[in-house]
């Protein structure tokens, strides 16, 4: 723009003001939802039940969040994100079963492993839409077992990896299943927190973009394939590290358990499009509605019924998925906006 | 005569694929939809054979008569109750078919109390030998019957009208709607078809397998890697790539490690995907078609 | 207005695409100085916007060449371009449908500023130069068709460009929308813009272009001055057809 304009001004104070009511609106949420999330682990902290479901309700949460970031934001369905999860506890598991490699720097190479080769074995698949996209990254999952099985110098075969019990913090092992939901926690809010920054982000702004219109955004001068491959980046490191932490807590993998759909690769995409794909609460939220209520479910049905569970579950997924089309907290959000809308309609009339 | 033995168990074994590919490919390739829960139509559809004929005292093959019409009707159901209100949200409809994989398989798993089934032929332990190969009459019934139905099938396609207006459908819909083709309808016979094939594919497959609830993952891998290989849209695509990937797949267990023969598959699907995402017969630009927002 | 400058700001030479065995731009040349205001008009599918998209880059072209600034951006892809300050609006909008208005300049403001807050504020500048500063926390899939078309155009504009290519702004608005959008174009002519406009109404050909070039049947069947154009014999024919006796 050359001369600026009178009204420049205006905006310019207009902008700030707006810029610093949504930050501290941003920053008193996230202090809310920390404290929400974290209750439950406050009032139950004594019971080992309740708490493992937190613990898992933390990690998956954080890995939805993290999976969210490609498929949310990009718009790019993977399928193919137990990969990711399994070269994270793979390599941290071995790191520390070959040369006492503590997990918590152990993970880091797993991280930058999964950001360089992600995009890379994804790249080839980005000029994909949609379902295909999806199926081609479901490949890759398929791919990674038969891998996992056949390479046993690196992954056990299938017999797996174990680690054994030797409780301390350099060793990310817990005796009080607390301390590991802290740590889960922890896990959480640093995605959350990365979820945030890129969504701040021009590169945030250049995801969405993608996703709503690749030819668009070209136009708007974005480098569409740079993009995806920074979002896969991103996505790839932080369900690593999700993967490192899980082979930590739970101290024995093997192919099946770290690659199977219904449990991890679809599990990513079940929680965040019941919570609502593509916005920075929805996976939290999913994990927080899905997990508790699967597990309280095998609890209860397991034993007496197989599968029963997962029957009810199926349905209340399906339930979910064609009655809160968009997740569950865009429902909520366009509850609150009629609600608005109704409030100042009732203020208009004085 | 190692060859003509792997060859001729690749061949039976392409048979199969390509029984279950043809319905996939409908789906697929006409509705545009990733049916997460196909396996389990062929699957439900293998039950469906077992539970007939243990109740009506008759061959499984006769069961045909009951399992394709009710498999034909479910279909119509899934498409009309499930598919069609997704339609614009095309992640949460494919999340909605893994849903409905999982009830159908936990289901089956809950009225079975999972004990393994097995389904008696007349024709188990028959088969032909020629030379030094042998090949099982329930196999080569397999083989006769998607040759024939993938004949049936094009036929179906391009001499009827219905077949008209669902190739008319799967190129352009807002165009076909305008010709007066009523599109909604016109899926849901597609997925009734669709899933009368898988449930023929079953019926067919149950006198070879050993029933369990999971099976349809045995099937829906590959059967994938074929829609893809031949093409979406094509019923030669889907008969000339379940040979291929039968073949390959069989020559790939004997070469090379059979543990990585399963990766087969998805070397070849991912190859395909990148290479040529059109397949071996489909149209270019077809794998485009129907991800953008349709009217 | 600035006068045109030894090397042409924007030139095509022998221009063409083919798909399959129809050329749908066929050897066009002609070539634009900085800061001139030039309309391209021609009946419907005479390969007006198979010329915008062969210039942004969506299109490779057949053959022939394009130059910016003198340089030649054949094979430049489409984000490139618009880094070098090449802008467009598309025939049919594209909003990015999810996002809100104020979003969606701002998508074109991180061209030149990677900053949010700094693309916000101009974000909110563009907005308010192009009078939609009132929506600009509206989600753009909710917007009317006029607001849609000054979207396009703010958008554009956010990424401080130097040529702005304009396929049919005007197509569908009303008249009070159409001089809404005129004052608009006003402003960026005024600003030292250089303007590329594809538009069938005449008016507004008439009150901007100095020039005006004719494409019919993927050819440039005519340049020149635009009172000379539009009553030229050639162009009345391809638009209405031989007169019959």
């Amino acid at each position: 723009m050359k001369a600026p304009l009178p009204v420049a001004a205006r905006v310019e104070s207009r902008v700030v003001a707006s810029q610093l009511r949504s930050r501290r609106r941003m920053l008193a949420l996230g202090a809310a939802g920390a404290l929400a999330a974290l209750a439950p682990l406050a009032l139950l902290h004594g019971q080992p039940f309740w708490v493992n479901i937190l613990i898992s309700t933390y990690l998956f949460g954080g890995l939805a969040v993290a999976w969210n970031l490609m498929a949310g934001f990009a718009g790019q369905f993977s399928l193919g994100h137990g990969v990711f999860f399994a070269v994270g506890a793979y390599t941290t598991a071995r790191l520390y079963l070959l040369w006492g490699v503590s997990p918590w720097l152990g993970l880091l190479p797993a991280a930058l492993a999964c950001a360089l080769i992600g995009p890379l074995i994804f790249w080839p698949t980005f000029r994909l839409k949609g379902a295909f996209f999806a199926i081609a990254t479901l490949a890759f999952n398929e791919v990674g077992v038969v891998c996992a099985n056949y390479f046993e110098s690196l992954t056990g075969g299938p017999r797996g990896l174990q680690i054994p019990f030797k409780p301390g913090f350099a060793q990310m092992i817990f005796t009080n299943p607390a301390h590991t939901a802290v740590l889960m926690f922890s896990y959480l809010a640093l995605c959350v927190a990365a979820a945030v920054a890129v969504r701040r982000s021009r590169l945030g702004y250049y995801l969405l973009a993608v996703r709503e219109d690749e030819d668009a955004a070209r136009a708007s001068g974005i480098d569409v394939t740079g993009v995806k491959l920074r979002g896969t980046a991103l996505s790839a490191a932080l369900t690593a590290v999700g993967g490192a932490l899980f082979v930590m807590a739970v101290r024995t993998i093997d192919p099946p358990s770290l690659f199977s759909l219904p449990d991890i690769g679809f599990k990513f995409a079940l929680l965040t499009l019941i919570g609502g794909i593509g916005t920075l609460a929805g996976p939290v939220v999913g994990a927080f509605l899905i997990i508790p209520t699967e597990t309280w479910l095998r609890a209860t049905l397991g034993g007496g019924l197989p599968g029963m569970h997962l029957v009810i579950l199926g349905g209340l997924m399906l339930a979910a998925a064609l009655f809160m089309r968009k997740g569950l907290v865009h429902a909520i959000v366009t509850l609150v906006e009629r609600a608005q809308r109704w409030r100042t309609k009732g203020q208009r009339h004085d | 005569m190692e060859l003509l033995n792997l060859l001729s168990i690749g061949i039976l074994l392409g048979g199969i694929y390509a029984l279950v590919a043809l319905g996939l490919n409908l789906i697929f390739g006409v509705i545009r939809v990733v049916n997460f829960a196909h396996g389990e139509l062929v699957m439900l559809g293998m039950y469906g054979a077992w539970a007939c004929s243990k109740l009506l005292k008759v061959d499984p093959y006769v069961t045909l008569l009951a399992v394709l019409p009710a498999l034909f009707v479910l279909g119509l159901l899934i498409q009309r109750f499930v598919i069609q209100p997704l339609q614009n949200e095309h992640m949460m409809q494919m999340f909605a078919t893994f849903a409905l994989l999982t009830i159908a398989q936990n289901a089956v798993l809950v009225l079975t109390r999972g004990e393994g089934q097995s389904v008696n032929t007349a024709l188990a332990g028959m088969a032909v030998e020629l030379g030094d190969v042998r090949l099982t009459a329930t196999r080569l019934v397999i083989l006769g019957s998607v040759t024939a139905i993938a004949l049936g099938l094009h036929l179906f396609l391009n001499r009827t009208l219905l077949g008209k207006s669902i190739r008319a459908v799967t190129q352009d819909r807002a165009a076909a709607r305008l010709m007066g083709i009523h599109v909604e309808r016109t899926f849901a016979i597609t997925f009734g078809i669709g899933a009368a094939l898988a449930g023929l594919a079953g019926v067919l497959l149950a006198p070879i397998y050993t029933l369990s609830p999971g099976i349809g993952g045995n099937f829906i891998f590959a059967a994938f890697a074929v829609v893809v290989l031949g093409g979406l849209g094509s019923v030669a695509g889907a008969y000339a790539g379940g040979m291929i990937v039968g073949v390959v797949e069989s020559f790939a267990g004997f070469y090379i490690d059979p543990e990585l023969k399963q990766a087969v598959w998805f070397l070849i699907f991912l190859a395909v995907l990148v290479f040529k995402p059109s397949g071996l017969f489909g149209q270019k630009g077809a794998e485009e078609m129907g991800m953008r927002e349709q009217t | 207005m600035t006068e045109a400058t030894a090397v042409p700001f924007l030139s095509l030479q022998g221009v063409g695409k083919r798909f399959g065995g129809l050329a749908a731009v066929n050897d066009v040349s002609f070539e634009v100085a900085r800061g001139e205001v030039v309309s391209i008009i021609g009946p419907n599918g005479a390969g007006k916007t198979t010329l915008f998209n062969l210039l942004t880059g969506q299109l490779a072209p057949s053959g022939g060449e394009i130059r910016f600034g003198g340089e030649l951006i054949n094979s430049l892809p489409p984000n490139r371009r618009a880094k070098l300050g090449l802008g467009r609006t598309f025939q049919v909008t594209k909003p990015l449908v999810a996002l809100t208005v104020l979003e969606n300049v701002m998508v074109g403001a991180f061209l030149h500023h990677r900053a949010t807050r700094d693309a916000e504020t101009l974000a909110m500048q563009v907005l308010g130069e192009i009078g939609l500063a009132h929506r600009a926390a509206v989600r753009a899939g909710e917007l009317t068709l006029a607001e849609r078309r000054k979207l396009e155009v703010g958008r554009a504009m956010a990424m401080e460009p130097r040529v702005v290519l304009l396929d049919e702004v005007m197509a569908g608005l009303n008249q009070s929308e159409v001089d809404d959008m005129i004052t608009l174009i006003q402003s960026l002519a005024l600003r030292g813009l250089t303007l590329l406009i594809i538009e069938h109404n005449l008016k507004v050909v008439r009150a901007f272009a100095k020039r005006v070039i004719v494409m019919d049947r993927g050819r440039k069947i005519a340049e020149g001055p635009a009172e000379q154009i539009l009553s030229a014999p050639e162009v009345v024919t391809a638009y209405l057809g031989k007169r019959r006796q």
